[in-house]
């Protein structure tokens, strides 16, 4: 049997032989006795194994998101976000840790006005609470969404559209009321380079992509506005480890000048590895602000179903 | 969630969004699966005619004849005329998945109103015309309103509301044209609102045979696609069509697209009896005035999957068609098979097209992955 | 995904919804006899009224059966006007031929004919819902045209536009004792007619009512009828209307439990499209005794609304089909009364905007009392509704019926969506 994945733990449990290929061509082929994990990952990506930790804090003083008080009503008129309060400083990755269904979705989509919610958002100290969704953008506040291909893509369209949306208001890619159509394609090019999104050409349309390469492109779309803040929901959800580090690399990149994240992420290794602190979220309140440092995956597994349940200090 | 290339989304974003990814090959392709499909409807109605007892031969020698008769030709343009305002009226909200199916209602209310306003003004010529123009707009824009209120504040879906507007549109209009509009100086059948002075008609191309507003028709279509493939605003209309969910995450007001598309539809629905108006009668009369045109539009677009040109080549094939009819009667065939042959026309061509389009998309994907692993050395 | 349910607005007491409904129709009806006493318009809740709106209601209830079937499985059917344009034609025909019963199988079977194509169109070649119903309509309208043309034209009475009458019609009873229906020979007294003439506040208009349902009443729509319950139990108490309605919620789901999700999405739409032959058919053979083009008159759309508005249930549908049938009943007996449901409708909203301001539910409560103002006026001053007017009055019903309840109703999960198999998320 050919078994095809690119979870390795996988891999290597079901595996008597295993043949590592990359961009179409085999690199390596070994079997699980001869190989661990991370020896296996590195094959794939073809440099040393990316790993989400090595953190260095550069957390400024300056507030870039606060949160206060946010209130969400759900479909089922109960609060699917319950008064919640969050403050993420310049340079700092706030974590929100919960089993899915949690909050977590709502928590985003009203931060970027898609759902009504009470309470306050303010992004640098101006008040974004009455703010249409692209009024938020305008402020600097920037999303890669949880489904790609529902929230974040016009999967029928070129790519060179799709770094369009979202940005089409922007005066460098339109001529008076017309789409600079060349303008748009030089930057999506840019894009494709530089956040090694592989396609034939910004032409091609997105479902021909990877779920990888579709994801980085979203986020060199979202990167390049240069967002004061950024809420990431599973950037690296159902990609390869290869593309994993390249997203990674690109928002620790943009942390260390200024960015405030916000990460939703249903990856633990990634949430600890990422995040300055871990806000959990159960039922639709934070339950809990942990330090990355002081906690294994675990016992935040603990915090997430509710076993554990701690105030915020 | 796998990491092979993903299916594309609705089909609806397929059939409406031609993917300009592969500009001419896409066009190929288009073109091709249109005319088989066309083949295919003929040989349909080909079937159906000869099930029924009659001899599709001489039905479509009569249609090779009336090809080459240029009185014929001029009368497929005058009848393809209104069918391009139509089509392009229901292709715009089809950008964005809207369905305006309240074409008919909005283009005889607009109908009525211009008249009205046109036999009331005298201004000189062009002005004349104009202002007469001016009203069918907004009346056309004004009655696929209100289907936009509904559905962005009551959340009523536009078809069920734009046809239940088509009916209240047609007795509406009944009402106010014998109440208020209609000109009693006539008797019978032929009822109208007051003629409109000699300045605010549209003069022939053709004497008699074809009206300037041909070219306006022509001029609406290139304006459509200049609007909808080259401007900003064009982009977020067809971004609400290709993922509406995406557009409104990355900030494209749904609600603001949905009445701005409406509206623009029903505005260039308001066209539809103009030439009517401007170049013909001269009134509205409730037998003068065509009726129909706005569902025969829908048929149309879809032919020319809402594409401009697509459009005109549809508006003049069906408008072809139609031509032939008084033909057809007079050989013993039935007339109303040519609107049975539109129909079929339309449902093998939406058919055909959905399956060559999976296919190029399939073809595309492959070819992308096929480019990538030749140039992955580079 | 997850499953709301539908929370009714907040009230104090606690009634079970069937109770709930019951006091709310009675309360209604005392209304409308109040507005009766008041304006002297007997035709309100006559017998004779609500026997017309029966019969304009069986046809409206069907088209909207014929939605729910084709909703509950997944697919739209927009289609379902040009379904019941086949049935008047082919319903028509059949009991021109061969009597009224043939007649309605002609119907049924010339309405699963335009589910069938849709089915294809949709299912097979996964076509958009919507558009295939567009061209459904289009094809029927021009197809049965040139049908005609073919069959009817030299016919007497027959042309292009409308069929030869036909001969013999579909009984009526009249239930005995309570509407003076024989028995045998002998004759029964007419209770209920009795008791109508009387003209007491509530007890004639019950009667009136119930008499209308009694008296004149066909068996065909008595057989139309029952298929609202037997809608209800099939799609809810049967292992098949299960299946059906999981192909509609989850068919990710469903199919991998084992349910053929195709299959079962072409027979629904069969039956859909049986039922809106059915509604077509009802309209050539009962309403009237021949074809006539345009005979359904959008009755296809206003199904669909009802289906809407009545929450994709059955008892639903045929409430909604009920003051669809009213306003159109109204309509044809008694044009003339039409201005006493201006003070109908200012009575209804101003108790409903009263009582919503002392719930302190501002929006709705302004709302109600505009709305009985503007009706008041509309009372007082409009001494008769040009006839052009009221034709348009079921169309504007659906609207503002659409306008006020779409907004808590919830549709099957899936209707609309296409299903790939293996396309999760």
């Amino acid at each position: 049997m050919i078994f095809i994945s690119h979870k390795l733990d996988e891999v290597l449990q079901v595996s008597n032989d295993i043949t590592v290929m990359r961009q179409g061509t085999t690199v390596a082929e070994t079997s699980p006795g001869n190989i661990d994990r991370s020896g296996l990952a590195e094959l794939m990506v073809g440099s040393e194994l990316p790993s989400p930790a090595g953190r260095t804090s550069v957390i400024k003083d300056a507030v870039r998101l606060n949160v206060e008080n946010l209130t969400v009503i759900g479909v089922e008129g109960r609060p699917a976000v319950d008064d919640a309060s969050l403050a993420i400083r310049s340079g700092e990755i706030v974590g929100i840790a919960g089993v899915e269904g949690n909050g977590q979705y709502e928590l985003c989509a009203a931060l970027l006005g898609l759902m009504p919610s009470t309470g306050t958002v303010s992004v640098d100290g101006a008040d974004l609470t009455k703010a249409t969704t692209r009024q938020r953008h305008d402020a600097g506040l920037a999303y890669i969404p949880f489904d790609r291909h529902r929230e974040g893509l016009m999967l029928n369209a070129p790519l060179w559209e799709n770094t369009l949306l979202g940005r089409e208001d922007e005066e460098q890619f339109g001529k008076g009321p017309l789409v600079d159509a060349a303008s748009i394609r030089a930057y999506t090019v840019d894009i494709i380079k530089r956040f090694g999104v592989l396609t034939p050409n910004e032409t091609t349309p997105a479902f021909a992509l990877s779920g990888g390469n579709q994801q980085k492109l979203i986020v060199g779309r979202t990167l390049t506005t240069d967002p004061r803040v950024l809420v990431a929901a599973h950037p690296t959800r159902g990609i390869d480890v290869g593309a994993q580090a390249a997203v990674w690399d690109e928002i620790r990149r943009a942390r260390d000048n200024g960015m405030a994240v916000l990460l939703v992420s249903a990856d633990l290794e990634e949430l600890l590895g990422l995040s300055d602190s871990i806000a959990v979220m159960f039922d639709g309140r934070i339950t809990a602000t942990l330090n990355p440092d002081d906690i294994t995956a675990s016992e935040l597994g603990n915090y997430m179903t509710g076993v554990h349940e701690e105030v915020a200090s | 969630m796998s990491e092979t290339a993903t299916a594309p989304p609705g089909p609806l974003a397929k059939i409406l969004t031609p993917s300009r990814a592969s500009g001419l090959r896409t066009s190929g392709t288009t073109l091709a699966s249109s005319l088989i499909a066309v083949i295919i409807a003929l040989g349909i109605s080909a079937v159906m005619l000869f099930i029924t007892g009659k001899d599709p031969v001489t039905a479509f020698t009569i249609l090779t004849d009336t090809a080459q008769n240029t009185d014929k030709l001029l009368e497929m343009m005058r009848r393809a005329t209104p069918l391009i305002f139509s089509a392009t009226a229901v292709a715009i909200g089809f950008k964005m998945n809207l369905f305006n199916i309240g074409v008919e209602g909005q283009y005889l209310f607009a109908a009525l109103m211009a008249a009205e306003a046109g036999s009331h003004i005298s201004l000189p010529g062009p002005l004349h015309v104009a202002a007469i123009l001016a009203v069918a707009l907004m009346s056309g824009a004004a009655w696929a309103g209100i289907s936009a209120y509904l559905k962005v504040r009551k959340n009523i879906h536009e078809v069920i509301s734009t046809i239940m507007l088509n009916y209240i549109a047609l007795s509406f209009i009944q009402w106010i044209f014998n109440s208020f509009f209609r000109d009693d100086s006539v008797e019978g059948l032929n009822i109208k609102t007051t003629i409109i002075d000699e300045s605010g008609r549209l003069p022939d191309l053709v004497e008699g045979r074809l009206n300037s507003m041909f070219v306006i028709a022509l001029a609406v279509v290139a304006i459509f696609w200049v609007v909808v493939y080259r401007s900003t605003f064009g982009f977020k209309l067809r971004a609400s069509g290709y993922n509406a969910t995406a557009a409104s995450t990355a900030g494209i007001s749904a609600p603001k697209m949905t009445v701005i598309a409406l509206l623009l539809s029903g505005a260039v629905a308001g066209l539809v009896a103009m030439q009517s108006v401007l170049g013909e009668t001269h009134a509205y009369g409730p037998s003068a005035t065509p009726i129909q045109l706005g569902f025969a539009g829908i048929t149309v677009a879809l032919l020319g999957r809402n594409h401009p040109v697509g459009i005109v080549i549809a508006a003049l094939l069906f408008g072809f068609l139609d031509s032939t009819s008084a033909q057809l009667q007079l050989a013993d065939v039935p007339n109303s098979i040519v609107k049975v042959m539109q129909a079929i026309i339309v449902l093998t061509v939406v058919i055909v097209n959905e399956a060559a389009v999976r296919r190029t998309n399939i073809k595309t994907a492959e070819r992308a992955r096929a480019e990538l692993a030749a140039g992955s050395g580079a | 995904m997850s499953i709301t349910s539908i929370s009714a607005s907040p009230t104090n007491v606690t009634l079970s919804p069937r109770m709930r409904m019951l006091s709310i129709g009675l309360s209604l009806v005392a209304i409308m006899s109040v507005t009766r006493l008041w304006t002297g318009f007997d035709n309100l809740t006559s017998s004779g009224t609500i026997g017309a709106a029966l019969r304009l209601t069986v046809p409206i209830m069907l088209a909207g059966l014929a939605g729910l079937w084709a909703e509950r499985v997944g697919i739209l059917n927009i289609g379902i006007e040009g379904m019941m344009i086949l049935g008047t034609w082919f319903g028509a025909f059949g009991a021109w031929k061969y009597g009224p019963w043939i007649g309605f199988l002609f119907a049924i079977f010339g309405g699963a004919l335009g589910g069938l194509i849709h089915a294809v169109a949709t299912i097979r070649f996964n076509i958009d819902q919507v558009i295939s119903g567009v061209v459904m309509n289009l094809l029927a309208f021009f197809g049965v045209r040139y049908l005609s043309e073919l069959v009817f034209v030299g016919q007497p009475q027959g042309g292009i536009s409308q069929s030869p009458p036909q001969s013999s019609a579909i009984p009526k009873v009249d239930v005995p004792f309570l509407a003076g229906g024989p028995v045998g020979s002998s004759s029964t007294p007419d209770a209920l007619g009795w008791l109508e003439e009387r003209g007491w506040f509530l007890i004639a208009d019950l009667s009136g009512m119930t008499r209308g349902l009694m008296s004149g009443l066909s068996l065909a729509s008595f057989i139309a009828l029952l298929l609202v319950p037997l809608s209800a139990w099939v799609l809810w108490r049967t292992s098949f209307g299960l299946r059906l309605r999981s192909s509609g919620e989850a068919p990710e789901a469903a199919e991998s439990l084992g349910v053929n999700v195709i299959r079962v999405r072409y027979i629904a739409l069969l039956i859909s499209g049986g039922f809106a032959g059915l509604g077509g058919g009802f309209l050539s053979i009962i309403s009237s005794s021949y074809y006539r083009q345009g005979q359904t008159a959008g009755r296809g759309f206003i199904g669909l609304a009802t289906m809407i508005f009545g929450n994709w249930r059955p008892s639903g549908i045929l409430g909604g089909a009920a003051v669809f049938g009213y306003s159109e009943g109204i309509k044809l007996v008694a044009g003339g009364s039409i201005t006493g449901l201006f003070l109908f409708i200012f009575f209804v909203s101003a108790i409903v905007g009263l009582i919503s301001l002392l719930r302190r539910q501002m929006r709705r409560g302004t709302t109600g009392i505009g709305v009985s103002v503007i009706s008041l006026i509309a009372y007082l001053t409009v001494d008769e509704v040009p006839e052009s007017l009221t034709q348009s009055l079921p169309y504007l019903i659906t609207l503002i019926v659409l306008a006020t309840a779409s907004q808590r109703l919830r549709p099957p999960a899936k209707a609309g969506v296409p299903y790939r198999p293996g396309g999760a998320h």
